[in-house]
């Protein structure tokens, strides 16, 4: 009896350390995120950092997949983020008696099929051509959205104003409540992500980036893997970008889902780590603060000598330069230096 | 009436023809590196702009066509240069992807760069070219768009004929088809690609002066990149011949379904159209009009 | 059509009557462009044995692999797996009809780990849809630790142990081979065709692998096709021996009898290319 509860004990101590370890990280960033930001960010601190860090974070973890992971290069993100937002801005403008998460699901599911229609291609071509597929769909998601003014409730110019987000019966309109909105929907998907990288459908998407031809011969499904790289991706981003026009800037112009969006989310996965869904968040946030730094960095050294042209010219020669050092340094982006940072950060908690 | 649209149709004809001599060299620039290195280079966009900013500004500094030239050459093959030695070389052996994505962070350096150097302000380029239209038969055609499309593929002629008869030519295909045996026989590679990426500069600077002549030398050069992807797509990332024949398939059909097409749709088919002919032609053709059939290796 | 005998003669001949081969070729010929790259090749596998094809340098060898594994589509002739013809071998089927391959220049998943590279290739289509799998429902659940542990069986009978959970790509060469024919043998193939495993390797490693594809064939019980540079491991390992020299068969033989054939001498010397066609051993 008393053996059988030591050995019970060391079982829970065993679970535990295991667990705390494993957890404590995420746990700790969980309460941090509903604890404790809401309390100390100010309206200027979630409107134009976290909220452009939340959807960029979440369409970052869409692309991942398809690209870090399934290994096929998409250059038209921000074209899938466009159908999302003006996907849900229909589902809620012409069925109001839809629930907006719902609305939010059927945005994604929209950018999922026109994933699936620019993801055809790659069942026959391979690497650049399939490239060039996504290019354009870029374009031509952008065309229809300018030139076609029903999707934006004939707005001339595409422009839409999304409506206040709803869901379980409450109003989602101040910059905070907005945020844990966003929080937890890039939460959940995230994770959701992370759970199907564990599956044996996730690591098809890797055989098939690894080696194409050897996951074939071993009867990998090639063909059905890759279309549900395309659509899960697809969705992702589509959820993304609704949250990008509902939370966020909710006044959207196709323009702002132009190609330069397509490569930014594109940046964001190199520099946080192709392949890894917590690199996706390292990089959003990197991306989002660094022109924040730069200008502030800028001030502060030469004062007010260099107007903002000169400012951001300037920004997009280090984002370039970063791009290639990444690649360059650190194939495994920012993913890679936390996860040789982490246990000397562990230590040092530890000792104090 | 009916004469009138047969006219016109010819004119409209005629003109994409031209700009699309004029695409085929933009997208000779990226084959020429694509068959050396397997680098599809996204920088060629911003190689482009950097040329006709650079030029420009010395010409407007009062210097003579000739040695504004020179000088622009002389930077553009430095600047290849540099980016073999700095970008190309370290990234020897990864995949292609990784290759294109810093060719991707290379166009924001260059782009920028350029303007940070030359600022932003748009520049009209006189060549010196007239561009009264000339009559034709009934046709009247863009005495510019002629010499322009003349001056493009006389270029394009003097590369394909540099690659096809020329020792050094010879050396380049060697490379292209095989690195590694290319190594073994003593090739110098790195040697090459330099020489390689100096070229790239030289079209990019022909394609500059061209392009910026006709839409002004500014920010949005760069991104006649973009209209080079539906030509490589449709005649092959590795074929010269290729990019000749797509350049005037999608000059052509581009033209035409802007005038034609597009205002049954309100316009605005140009950003979009190119890409869905190139993408439809794939579904048939994988490997473009005249790119070789991949065996794979293994 | 009935699968062709191409052992006329040899001592074990009344075996293929009775039972099919395990591998048959009747008059393969392949050829890019004007390049021919086979000409008229029929060979003839039995069931159990380690069949081995060797041959100088651009004689064919990789090719014929590449033909029986679909990568590619031979001009002329067929293939026959256990008496069924296959004119034509689509390699997403390879796993189905029961072949696997390794490749001379390793094609592993560099991205995940040793078990998993094993694991995945048990019953790729199996394991049910992709919302079992994310809800880790019964059926999904049994086939992953089905894969896992048959995987970590292999993981045991190569000795990978202290690699289990390390990526790939961060493996030494040696073990990338063993896994590679680990993941081939997963899926209990009929039918294991090894495209140069000993390719890079120093002696001891060849050692090693010699062992093990021999343990492996008599474990798995599967019939082996070999490719191989090392003339050494050939006659040491093989059953019997076809060579091919500039796309055609040689000789065909035990390794006592392809060791003295004056033609295969004549290919590996490097003379006379004129006409060993015809010189067959039986």
């Amino acid at each position: 009896m008393t053996s059988l509860s030591t050995v019970r004990q060391q079982v829970l101590a065993g679970i535990d350390s295991h667990l705390v370890r494993r957890l404590a990280g995420p746990l700790l960033i969980l309460l941090a995120a509903y604890g404790i930001v809401p309390l100390v960010a100010d309206q200027y601190v979630i409107e134009s950092l976290l909220l452009p860090f939340l959807s960029l974070s979440l369409a970052a973890v869409g692309l991942n997949l398809l690209t870090g992971s399934a290994g096929q290069l998409s250059l038209g993100t921000a074209a899938f983020m466009a159908v999302g937002a003006y996907g849900a801005y229909n589902v809620v403008l012409r069925l109001p008696w839809v629930p907006m998460l719902l609305a939010f699901v059927l945005g994604g599911i929209a950018a999922a099929a026109i994933g699936i229609v620019f993801g055809l291609p790659s069942l026959r071509l391979r690497g650049f051509y399939l490239a060039v597929s996504t290019l354009a769909a870029q374009f031509f998601v952008q065309w229809v959205f300018t030139k076609f003014s029903w999707f934006s409730n004939d707005n001339t110019s595409g422009v839409i104003t999304a409506p206040q987000l709803r869901a379980f019966g409450l109003v989602f309109s101040e910059p905070t409540a907005r945020y844990l909105f966003c929080l937890t929907v890039v939460m959940l998907l995230g994770l959701a992500a992370e759970r199907l990288l564990a599956t044996t459908t996730g690591k098809h998407f890797i055989a098939i980036r690894d080696n194409e031809l050897a996951a074939r011969i071993i009867g990998v499904p090639v063909l059905k893997t890759k279309i549900t790289a395309f659509a899960l991706s697809s969705f992702i981003i589509g959820v993304a970008g609704a949250l990008w026009a509902f939370a966020y800037i909710r006044t959207v112009e196709p323009h702002g889902f132009n190609l330069d969006r397509s490569f930014q989310i594109l940046f964001i996965i190199i520099i946080g780590g192709l392949g890894s869904i917590r690199g996706s968040f390292l990089g959003a946030a990197f991306i989002v603060v660094l022109p924040l730094v730069l200008s502030r960095l800028g001030s502060a050294i030469f004062g007010g000598i260099f107007d903002s042209g000169v400012v951001e010219m300037c920004q997009r020669m280090i984002i370039g330069v970063l791009i290639i050092l990444f690649l360059i340094l650190e194939p495994d982006g920012l993913a890679a230096v936390g996860r040789r940072l982490g246990p000397t950060l562990r230590r040092l908690l530890w000792r104090q | 009436m009916m004469a009138d649209q047969i006219q016109f149709f010819f004119e409209v004809l005629i003109g994409g023809l031209l700009s699309g001599v004029m695409y085929s060299l933009v997208a000779l620039g990226f084959v020429l590196i694509y068959k050396t290195s397997g680098v599809l280079n996204f920088a060629q966009g911003s190689m482009v702009l950097f040329a006709a900013l650079t030029f420009v500004q010395l010409r407007e500094k009062g210097l003579p066509f000739a040695v504004a030239f020179l000088i622009t050459l002389i930077l553009m093959a430095v600047l290849g240069i540099t980016v073999e030695r700095t970008v190309m070389r370290p990234l020897l052996n990864r995949s292609p992807i990784v290759l294109f994505l810093a060719t991707l962070g290379l166009s924001y350096i260059i782009e920028a760069g350029a303007q940070l150097i030359w600022g932003t302000q748009v520049h009209a380029l006189d060549l010196g070219i007239s561009d009264t239209p000339i009559q034709v038969g009934p046709v009247s055609i863009s005495q510019f768009d002629i010499s322009a499309a003349l001056i493009s593929g006389t270029l394009v002629a003097a590369l394909v004929f540099f690659f096809q008869r020329t020792r050094t030519g010879l050396t380049f295909r060697a490379v292209a088809d095989d690195p590694f045996a290319a190594l073994a026989v003593g090739l110098r590679l790195s040697r090459i690609w330099a020489l390689v990426w100096i070229t790239a500069g030289l079209i990019a600077l022909v394609a500059g002066l061209l392009w910026g002549a006709r839409l002004g030398v500014q920010f949005s050069l760069s991104l006649i990149v973009l209209k080079a992807f539906p030509v490589l797509v449709l005649g092959g990332f590795d074929s010269i011949l290729g990019t000749i024949v797509g350049g005037l398939i999608i000059g052509a059909t581009e033209k035409l379904a802007e005038v034609f097409v597009g205002p049954l749709f309100g316009g605005g088919i140009e950003t979009w159209f190119a890409y869905v002919v190139a993408l439809v032609f794939l579904l048939i053709r994988p490997t473009g009009l005249f790119g070789q059939k991949v065996v794979e290796r293994v | 059509m009935p699968p062709p005998d191409t052992t006329s003669g040899s001592p074990n001949g009344h075996l293929s009557a009775r039972a099919p081969a395990a591998l048959a070729l009747d008059h393969i010929s392949l050829a890019f462009g004007g390049v021919r790259a086979l000409t008229d090749v029929s060979l003839e596998v039995r069931t159990g044995e380690i069949r081995s094809i060797i041959g100088p340098n651009g004689a064919g060898k990789s090719s014929l692999l590449n033909v029986i594994s679909g990568v590619y589509q031979p001009q002329s002739g067929a293939v026959y797996i256990d008496g069924v013809p296959y004119p034509r071998i689509d390699p997403a089927r390879l796993a189905a009809i029961g072949i696997a391959r390794t490749f001379q220049n390793l094609a592993l998943f560099d991205g995940l780990s040793v078990l998993d590279n094993i694991a995945i290739a048990r019953s790729p289509r199996g394991g049910g849809d992709l919302l079992s799998q994310f809800l880790a429902l019964p059926e999904a659940r049994r086939a992953a630790r089905k894969a896992r542990e048959e995987a970590d069986d292999l993981v045991q009978f190569f000795g990978l142990e202290t690699y289990r959970h390390r990526r790939v790509g961060s493996l030494p060469y040696g073990a990338r081979k063993r896994v590679e024919l680990a993941r081939a043998l997963i899926a209990r193939p009929r039918l294991l065709l090894l495209d140069e495993p000993m390719a890079g390797m120093n002696h001891q490693d060849k050692h090693d692998m010699t062992q093990f594809i021999r343990s492996a064939r008599d474990r798995f019980s599967t019939t082996v096709i070999l490719i191989e540079h090392d003339l050494s491991v050939v006659m040491n390992l093989s059953d019997r021996i076809a060579v091919l020299d500039f796309g055609n068969k040689i000789a065909d033989g035990t390794p006592t009898d392809v060791r003295t054939n004056d033609a295969v001498i004549a290919a590996y010397l490097g003379v006379d290319h004129d006409h060993p066609q015809g010189v067959t051993q039986s």
